[in-house]
């Protein structure tokens, strides 16, 4: 008996452990400030699409009226929306072109702490509105800004690093690595497999897909066709072999992702497949966001190098010009504790 | 104590480890936001015939609609399948010749992100498409489900026309829902069937008319 309890005990507490290194383990924010870079990049880019049909999306005669997509959200008070009372050309104009100022400022990372937090507002803001007009894109857009908000996503490559310069009169510290930054991108982790998952799982209802002729449904859809892969039915073994890739990949991304074996080659078929979307099938949008999605698996350290790299810092680990091939023990040590949030 | 000394103390490894409370609560925050990012999609999956998912969903409504979760992701499933247009004629009393349209329209829509917005204006009204009629044999629940779903349908409908109305200031605006169908991969190959073949595009079963107030009829 005492044998068991002691098992059940050392379970319990391996997963405590667990459950705490994956959360609560500090982690450097050079991956969400990436994140913060690119979503910012892309939620400015929608917003500025609607501003070409303000009006006619947002406008009282719109397409879809606020009465409607009230309606449309079963008059449910929870997906209120300011945008919902403005009638005023003007004042919608207002405060669109606000919206885009915000978004900007978040994606250069000028107070990110509170534009953040108002990006994502808008993101929602918007999206309520606007529904019957959305698509994946839209949902990606609003977890990418709302996992923002959570961390220091504007701690690295950022005007507010800039500026902090400045002030500081010469080289600033290596951003310390924060339990924020690591719940942040753990959660964009979390959620990018649930969204696989259910995608995997909704497919594998599909007939097409277990037949294989969903890519031939995808690639003859004309509405979607951005490049015309009608050729590919030509190839009907390939074809299906993609398909059932696909179905796989997407189903079990949440299990071959995280070990450090596999998760090369899964994120290598996320951005085969994300790529062929945005090409091929005219979503280049929403196939992007998927592929910022995935950037969270990317370890902070690997995106640093890669950043001081680029800027001709080769050999340099940090913005700031921290030689880590040269480095001291303790800096060494402290750079070796500063774990990458994709260490499991 | 020397800037060195403070700079030093203030580096992460030195500052105190997240207190067990904030952990606790952070944990049960976190705890709370991923069974929301789940329940949704799994609701979607269930079609909301599981009485426990159902019953979860309840409670995780307002703060998934407040947060823009309430998604299933099924994307491109079950199948890639047809898609769905919505074709316009616009009639005017005045003597101006009609106006016919259809949206998506790859040459009136640019960048392609409009367009897909316009692409989904479509489709989210076939999928809010409920039948004229109620389903025969209805309980009194389904009854009362078709009546709101009918009625959000028409509501959506009449929107649409009403903004076409009032765009070109016409009287009339007649509306169909198309459904572009793919072909099958031997009338493509064989017989040379093309994408935008005429036959692939079929008129769904309303067509709806809707005239501006005011109009002489």
């Amino acid at each position: 008996m005492n044998i068991v309890l002691r098992g059940a005990r050392d379970w319990v507490e391996e997963g405590l452990a667990g459950w705490d290194r994956f959360w609560f383990k500090p982690a450097l924010p050079h991956t969400l400030a990436l994140i913060r870079i690119l979503a910012g990049a892309m939620l400015l880019y929608t917003h500025f699409v609607w501003s070409l049909n303000l009006e006619a999306f947002l406008g009282p005669s719109s397409w879809i009226t606020a009465d409607v997509s009230r309606e449309l959200h079963g008059n449910s008070i929870w997906a209120w929306t300011p945008l919902w009372h403005i009638e005023s050309p003007a004042m919608l104009w207002t405060l669109h072109l606000t919206g885009l100022v915000v978004i900007a400022m978040f994606t250069v990372g000028l107070f990110s702490r509170v534009t953040s937090v108002l990006s994502f507002l808008l993101a929602v803001m918007y999206c309520h509105r606007l529904e019957g007009a959305l698509f994946g894109l839209d949902q990606v857009n609003t977890m990418l800004a709302m996992y923002c908000m959570f961390g220091p996503c504007g701690a690295v490559y950022s005007v507010d690093r800039l500026i902090r310069r400045v002030r500081a009169g010469g080289p600033l510290p290596e951003p310390e690595p924060s339990v924020g930054a690591n719940v942040a991108i753990r959660l964009i982790q979390l959620h990018m497999c649930v969204i696989y998952l259910f995608g995997g799982i909704g497919k594998i209802k599909g007939d097409t897909w277990w037949v294989g002729n969903a890519f031939w449904m995808a690639v003859g859809n004309k509405e979607y066709q951005s490049l015309d892969m009608t050729w590919l039915v030509h190839y009907p073994v390939l074809c299906s072999l993609l398909a059932h890739i696909t179905v796989f990949w997407e189903t079990f991304y949440c299990a071959t992702v995280w070990p450090r074996w596999t998760r090369p080659i899964t994120l290598a078929v996320a951005a085969a497949v994300h790529g062929g979307i945005a090409l091929f099938l005219g979503m280049i949008t929403f196939g992007l966001a998927m592929l910022i999605g995935n950037l969270a698996f990317v370890p902070p350290e690997m995106i640093r190098n890669l950043a001081a790299w680029l800027a001709g810092e080769r050999g340099r680990g940090g913005e700031e010009g921290v030689d880590l091939e040269r480095a001291p023990p303790q800096r060494a040590r402290r750079r070796g504790a500063a774990v990458g949030v994709n260490d499991q | 104590m020397s800037e060195r000394e403070n700079k030093r103390k203030r580096s992460w490894q030195y500052r105190k480890p997240l207190h067990p409370a904030w952990k606790v609560v952070i944990s049960g925050l976190v705890l709370f936001h991923l069974s929301a990012v789940v329940i949704f999609p799994l609701a979607f999956a269930s079609h909301g015939d599981s009485p426990s998912v159902r019953a979860a969903v309840g409670w995780f409504e307002p703060y998934g609609r407040v947060c823009h979760l309430n998604h299933g992701y099924a994307f491109f499933a079950p199948d890639p399948g047809p898609s769905h247009l919505v074709e316009y004629r616009l009639e005017f009393n005045d003597g101006r010749q009609p106006i016919t349209g259809r949206f998506p329209d790859l040459e009136q829509h640019w960048p392609r992100l409009l367009y897909h917005r316009h692409f989904m204006l479509a489709e989210h009204l076939n999928a809010d498409y409920r039948p004229p009629q109620p389903p025969p044999g209805a309980t009194p629940e389904q009854l009362a489900m078709w009546k709101v779903e009918r009625g959000r349908y028409e509501q959506h409908l009449r929107s649409l026309q009403r903004h076409l109305l009032e765009q070109y200031d016409a009287d009339r605006v007649i509306l169909k829902r198309l459904e572009h169908r793919i072909p099958y991969v031997n009338a493509f190959l064989y017989d040379g069937m093309r994408l935008d073949d005429e036959r692939l595009f079929v008129v769904q079963s309303e067509v709806e008319v809707l005239e501006a107030e005011g109009a002489e009829k």
